[in-house]
């Protein structure tokens, strides 16, 4: 097949590329700004807890943990290494209890520092 | 001359996901080929048979990175026509939007790999620059630029609100006129043709012989698209074209992958103008009656098919995927002996193989 | 007194220690030009060098079954000769080892990387390695012959077989590319073979043969390989500059390094732009290339060229 092949298409886009700024973002020696429906960590707002254990019973990686202890609180635990931030958890929970929050800089020396521990007496 | 064996083996820089490609030549020219994969085998079909239906939506996600929304809106298919729901229509139109911005992030991805593996590694830079537009609006909508999380049992996740529409219909349409790019490329690029036309020829017959699905079928004088022969989701009520060629080189496969990301715009065009309003999703039951189906998606890369079956409780008894690289997979070994080595490159990465669905 | 001056002269200016600095300035000058074409940011200043750095301090290994010897005689031959070659081209207003017939010397200490490159390839057990340097060898016959009458014609034009007198015979802006264009476009052509950059750069085909030839080396035999093609690439340049652009013009004593530097600058920016705007021919396609158009026209210069001599 032959078409009228041309260099000159290309040059115009190299030279737009020497004069504009890059598209690439320098993080983390620059800003890096996610929005806020961008799924990062899990925050549970124990007050609102009612204690059903839904979130730990969808949770595709049973990265939650609901224990109810003696006196009628509730503790939950969420363990950050084993998480997905799939949303399921937000998904099922009813009172809306817990959410998924846009932070992402989560890096850890050790996988205890990534659980994440709520308790209401 | 001797013969002589050249690994294309599980690491090689040429492909994306591992797979151990045998190539014996004589030369440069490619005697025979042989091919085996397995090497991202993760025993999908048995993790989902130990997790709940509501669980499997986020395990059947992560079967692939690129066509992670067709996968779970298949699933969600299946189980919905198994409990008998209908989820609400405002949910098929956004269900539809994300998965044509899946299908114009994986054209656009495919594109780049290829110019890549050619040795053009502008347009490589240049396609992943503007398929950055697309992840972002996936992003804003969803909260992840490759795992959504959008669809769940019943309807989905996520809504879209006005700002997010108008937001929607600018980003397009300035990656819109991106895509002129791209046309001008396959068009006029001296370079780009002779490493791409007449390549890795495809005939209508090995088409039907091998049950090759998708753009790569489509290239070679198949008119079948899922989306048209089998409408779901919200697609009866969209209009669109059938993108075909006859050439069956990889510089047709490239062609029927640009229309087709013009019309995946048009169509997101259609949704945003159209989108009824309504509920998101509707309850299901964590019990899925017996019973089994088969339902059937257009991914990025062909046709899609999910078989489940249920026994009445709340974990599946069997889920088959059947995802379109496998075919695309089989055929390659026959496509390639007669051809230089250098051009191996350019029909690997012309198939647009996504392993990682093939091994599941 | 004399020795040591001329001793200074091969080893520092403009011998082997401005070779190395100003090569890998060009290094990276033309890496920060394909980034930035590309749409990227780009390494910052001191990237070529810490690449030489880290890998000389890295561990050295072969496979079972390469012949250790002879690879590891490879990329110091290389660079010797390519350093060699650089004694006898200007750089600036200044030249270490000039006479005449240096520019038969310095084509032939030029092809000797190449030939050490499909060597390199051939005792390593890898089969990208075999592969490569085949194809390294068959782009050697395919451009070295345009190269080599590209470069003659300046020389028959200006009846001189020496570097230093063609960049003298082209004093007062009388320089060979207005009146060799063809030859120019030839020796960039053949340069660009040279140096295996895109779209020649066949042999070391990331996509089909991982690294080519120098796939299996690594460490200091690695840093001395890449310095070689940073070091030819800088000679290369020298060389054409010298021959077409003029070299330092020999109008002021003291900007003729200057000169000279723009002039290289202006040929990195040639270079970085053939770069981005090309895909990479298969070895099939550019042998033909090589025999169908290149050769033909380095016949129609010489045969222009020597028409003009007569006339």
């Amino acid at each position: 097949m032959s078409r009228r092949t041309s260099r000159t298409y290309l040059v115009p886009h190299l030279l737009k590329n020497f004069l504009q700024k890059r598209t690439t973002v320098s993080f983390p020696y620059g800003p890096l700004d996610l929005g806020e429906s961008y799924r990062g960590q899990v925050v549970v707002d124990i007050d609102a807890c009612v204690g059903c254990g839904r979130c730990a019973r969808d949770c595709p990686t049973g990265s939650l943990v609901v224990e109810h202890l003696d006196g009628g609180g509730i503790r939950i635990l969420h363990f950050y290494d084993r998480c997905a931030s799939c949303g399921q958890c937000e998904i099922s929970c009813t009172p809306k209890a817990i959410r998924l929050d846009p932070s992402f800089r989560a890096a850890a020396a050790s996988r205890e520092e990534l659980r994440g521990e709520w308790i209401r007496d | 001359m001797s013969r002589i064996t050249i690994p294309i083996g599980p690491q090689h820089p040429l492909l994306k996901e591992p797979l151990s490609l045998v190539l014996e030549a004589i030369g440069e020219r490619i005697v025979s080929a042989s091919m085996r994969i397995g090497y991202v085998h993760r025993g999908i079909e048995l993790l989902c048979q130990r997790r709940t239906y509501v669980q499997n939506v986020h395990l059947f996600e992560r079967v692939c990175g690129i066509c992670s929304q067709v996968h779970t809106t298949a699933y969600c298919q299946a189980v919905e026509a198994l409990l008998g729901l209908e989820i609400p229509p405002r949910a098929a139109y956004i269900r539809v939007l994300m998965c044509e911005l899946e299908r114009i992030h994986s054209h656009l991805l495919w594109l780049g790999v290829l110019a890549e593996a050619i040795g053009f590694t502008t347009i490589f830079m240049y396609a992943w620059r503007d398929r950055e537009i697309v992840l972002d609006l996936m992003e804003e909508l969803s909260g992840g630029r490759v795992s959504h999380s959008a669809n769940i049992i019943g309807g989905v996740r996520i809504g879209v609100s006005s700002e997010q529409a108008r937001l929607l219909e600018g980003q397009l349409a300035t990656f819109a006129e991106q895509m002129e790019f791209f046309r001008e490329l396959l068009d006029r690029d001296r370079s780009f043709h002779r490493r791409t036309q007449n390549v890795g020829y495809m005939s209508l017959e090995m088409v039907h012989s091998y049950g090759v699905v998708g753009p790569a079928a489509r290239s070679s004088g198949c008119t079948v698209d899922v989306r048209r022969a089998a409408p779901y989701a919200a697609y009866p009520s969209l209009a669109f074209e059938v993108i075909s060629a006859s050439e069956g080189d990889v510089w047709s496969r490239a062609q029927v992958r640009l229309m087709e990301i013009m019309q995946s715009l048009s169509i997101c065009n259609q949704v945003i103008e159209a989108l009824p309003g309504g509920p998101l999703a509707v309850g299901a039951p964590r019990r899925v009656p017996p019973g089994e189906v088969v339902t059937r998606c257009e991914a990025p890369r062909g046709e899609l098919i999910y078989y489940v079956r249920s026994d009445g409780s709340e974990r599946p008894a069997r889920i088959k995927v059947r995802t379109p690289t496998l075919p695309m997979l089989m055929v390659i070994s026959h496509l390639l002996p007669g051809l230089e080595t250098a051009d191996v490159a350019a029909v690997m990465a012309g198939a647009d193989l996504c392993v990682a669905c093939a091994d599941r | 007194m004399q020795t040591l001056a001329k001793l200074a002269q091969v080893l520092i200016l403009p011998g082997a220690l401005y070779l190395i600095v100003a090569s890998l300035f060009i290094t990276w000058l033309d890496r920060k030009l394909v980034a930035r074409g590309e749409g990227r940011v780009g390494p910052p200043w001191f990237q070529p060098m810490a690449d030489l750095l880290k890998l000389l301090a890295k561990e050295d290994i072969s496979p079972l079954g390469t012949d250790e010897k002879i690879s590891a005689l490879l990329p110091m031959v290389s660079m010797a000769s390519t350093m060699a070659a650089g004694l006898c081209i200007p750089v600036g207003n200044s030249v270490v080892y000039p006479f005449e017939g240096d520019l038969i010397v310095v084509l032939f200490l030029l092809s000797i990387p190449t030939l050490a490159y499909f060597l390199a390839g051939w005792v390593t057990p890898s089969v990208y390695g075999v592969m490569g340097g085949n194809r390294s060898l068959l782009q050697y016959f395919s451009y070295e012959v345009p190269l080599l009458m590209s470069l003659a014609a300046p020389a028959v034009y200006s009846q001189t077989w020496s570097v230093t007198g063609l960049m003298d015979a082209q004093q007062g802006y009388r320089w060979h590319v207005f009146f060799l264009p063809v030859g120019f476009a030839l020796a960039m052509v053949g340069l660009i073979g040279k140096l295996k950059r895109v779209p020649f750069d066949i042999p070391h085909a990331k996509s089909e043969l991982g690294a080519g030839p120098l796939t299996e080396y690594s460490g200091r035999k690695l840093a001395l390989w890449k310095l070689t093609v940073s070091l030819q690439t800088l000679v290369g340049i020298n060389l054409l500059v010298a021959a077409y652009l003029g070299g330092a013009d020999r109008i002021w004593a003291h900007w003729g390094f200057a000169i000279y530097a723009v002039k290289v600058v202006f040929l990195v920016v040639g270079l970085a732009f053939v770069q981005v705007s090309y895909a990479r021919l298969r070895i099939d396609q550019m042998a033909e290339s090589g025999w169908r158009v290149l050769v033909p026209l380095g016949i129609l210069q010489m045969v222009v060229t020597i028409w003009m001599g007569k006339a």
